[in-house]
């Protein structure tokens, strides 16, 4: 086996993002799919409502969320067997210099769609047990007849089997086109080549830690798009769920807060954690030079901050104009639709503990930035 | 000057450890160019890393004219090594998404030297200073890490097989280029070697062999890069 078992646990972030997108979709899909046993006796004008505003809520929170965490698991997926390959581009390289072909090497890359199969698995679990209570909150009213939880093997062949399948296809096939490139250039490296486009002369006099934490940014534009993404969903499912609060239940509101924060954080630290690892020689030779761990840090972590705070602002906009047409498209047949304006005290709650929990990452990655020395660079 | 004085170095467990560094002490006197000779596994390069900072000696003092290095914290080593010395690596640890400039310019900015491009001419690379590392062969990474130790100005130039990985003709320009800078600039070079060759053009040769210190001698004449053999 190329990509051992090993190498798949290391993607732990997918596995949370998963696992979370299919306790969420599982919950309403599966609601959605019972509470179908019901239409008939559902005649008066508010169940009637009550019914299609929940039909409608479900449709909605399942494609939302779950489809936005699934692919933001895709993102992640290809962004790591990228990682792989680029870490691991000698032992590829000499695979291929020895005769194996790409599909053979890229056959197995599957191992990593076990990671999702794993996450959807436990979410899916999750979700089964937690429904007999989920129903109980969603007709909290009672205005709805009792609904049986029923079993739907459809359901968990849609949201487990099926995604681990395409997932491992789609490593596969990731894989494979990745490694469509000479032999030598993997066992030269060629992360190591120069940057693309022409050379850069406008910076010429900065001094040379902004000029490296610029570079740094720069050469991994997919760690900076994951930055910006984490900050994104933590402001807006933040933001969110305090609007949730009012428009739908506390149940809602949970779920909204859970996601940010699970997403926020997986991602963040898969970014950080790479970006780190990118740069662990350069850290190193900065400190054998002499330069203190405070400039180390700067010049690797903050160069990211600006984008990060750019991902906060665009998620605040656009948790306002996702909930603006929420509310349009759930309330659109309902007598009274609630009014639903910008929250200030949200904003503001949200941006502080973000700045508290950015912080917090960065100090707790300068403290292990402060353990990478020369000596273990120089032992590769 | 530097002093080192009774230090040992050990590595691994408790059940298993293995002594690199056997109560070793010698002096190196300021513009001396030393050389440290000796096979793989002597512990030559264990040695340069100690007496440059890099890693600390389980017993023993190192002091640089009157300042003992062991005594220092761990944030006073780095300001130490900032003030004080250079490396040059045999893997050359360029920054590959810098170009040449902002390579030497993060060995300038440590000593404020603005005028780091007249090292660059030094090592003959005036010309390839938007190129980056990729760009360059062997050789021309070595001269930029050459012109990168000594943009900061070191008063000690610590080098780790820095021909290792060059051909002979390439190897031979490096040398020849440090030669030259360290006639111009009159600091402390200590090299690491395995090539007795290289050790002629010493002032001073220190061999090495089982973490002992076997011999120190002096040549009485340093022979330039073309006058050694291979």
């Amino acid at each position: 086996m190329i990509v051992g078992l090993r190498d798949a646990s290391k993607l732990v972030s997918i596995l949370i993002i998963s696992c979370y997108a299919i306790f969420i979709s599982s919950l309403f899909l599966n609601y959605n799919m019972d509470v179908v046993t019901i239409e008939e006796q559902i005649t008066a004008e508010p169940m009637k409502a009550l019914y299609n505003a929940q039909v409608s809520t479900g449709k909605v929170v399942s494609a939302v969320s779950g489809g936005c965490l699934l692919v933001t698991s895709v993102i992640m997926l290809f962004f790591y067997i990228k990682h792989y390959i680029d870490t691991h581009r000698a032992e590829l390289g000499i695979l291929k210099a020895l005769g194996y072909s790409n599909l053979k090497i890229a056959r197995g890359f599957w191992v990593f769609g076990l990671s999702v199969f794993a996450g959807t698995a436990i979410g899916f679990s999750l979700a089964f047990a937690l429904l007999p209570t989920f129903y109980i909150v969603m007709n909290e009213d009672n205005i709805l007849p009792d609904i049986a939880v029923r079993f739907h093997p459809s359901l968990a062949v849609c949201l487990v089997i099926l995604p681990g399948l395409i997932f491992s296809l789609l490593a596969c096939f990731y894989g494979y086109h990745k490694l469509k490139c000479p032999a030598l250039e993997l066992l030269r490296g060629k992360a190591e080549m120069a940057p693309k486009g022409k050379p850069d002369t406008a910076n010429k006099d900065l001094p040379f830690l902004n000029e490296l934490k610029q570079s740094t940014v720069r050469s991994r534009k997919s760690l900076a798009f994951f930055i910006a993404f984490a900050s994104f969903c933590y402001s807006s499912t933040m933001q969110m769920s305090f609007s949730m609060d009012e428009l739908a239940s506390e149940m809602f509101a949970a779920l909204c807060i859970s996601i940010g924060i699970i997403l926020a954080c997986t991602t963040l630290f898969l970014a950080i954690t790479t970006v780190v690892g990118a740069n662990t020689k350069s850290i190193a030779l900065m400190r054998a030079f002499g330069y203190s761990l405070k400039d180390c840090c700067s010049a690797v972590l903050n160069g990211y901050r600006p984008l990060a705070y750019i991902g906060f602002a665009i998620g605040t906009v656009y948790q306002y104009a996702l909930l603006k047409i929420m509310v349009y498209m759930v309330f659109k047949e309902v007598a009274i639709t609630p009014d639903y304006t910008f929250d200030f005290q949200a904003l503001i709650i949200t941006f502080f503990s973000f700045v508290l929990m950015y912080e917090f990452i960065m100090y707790c990655y300068s403290r292990r930035i402060r353990k990478i020395s020369l000596k273990d660079i120089m032992m590769e | 000057m530097i002093k080192v004085n009774n230090i040992t170095k050990s590595y691994g467990s408790k059940d298993n450890t293995f002594q690199v560094l056997k109560r070793i002490s010698l002096e190196i006197k300021d513009e001396d160019f030393a050389v440290i000779l000796g096979a793989s596994g002597s512990g030559k390069s264990t040695l340069l890393n100690v007496i440059s900072g890099l890693e600390r000696p389980d017993s023993g003092t190192i002091t640089y004219d009157k300042e003992n290095i062991t005594a220092l914290s761990d944030t006073d080593l780095t300001l130490f090594r900032k003030r004080k010395v250079g490396f040059i690596f045999q893997q050359y640890y360029l920054l590959p998404h810098l170009n040449v400039d902002k390579n030497v310019k993060m060995g300038a900015d440590l000593a404020s030297n603005r005028d780091y491009r007249k090292v660059l001419e030094a090592v003959g690379l005036g010309d390839k200073v938007s190129k980056f590392p990729s760009e360059l062969s062997g050789g021309e990474q070595q001269r930029v890490s050459i012109a990168r130790a000594l943009a900061k100005k070191p008063q000690v130039l610590f080098l780790d097989e820095p021909t290792g990985a060059l051909d002979e003709e390439t190897g031979r320009m490096v040398l020849d280029y440090i030669y030259r800078l360290h006639k111009t600039y009159s600091f402390t070079i200590v090299m690491v070697t395995h090539n007795a060759n290289i050790a002629e053009m010493a002032t001073t040769v220190i061999k090495m062999n089982s973490g002992n210190i076997t011999e120190v001698f002096h040549n009485e004449a340093q022979k330039t890069a073309y006058e050694i053999g291979w």
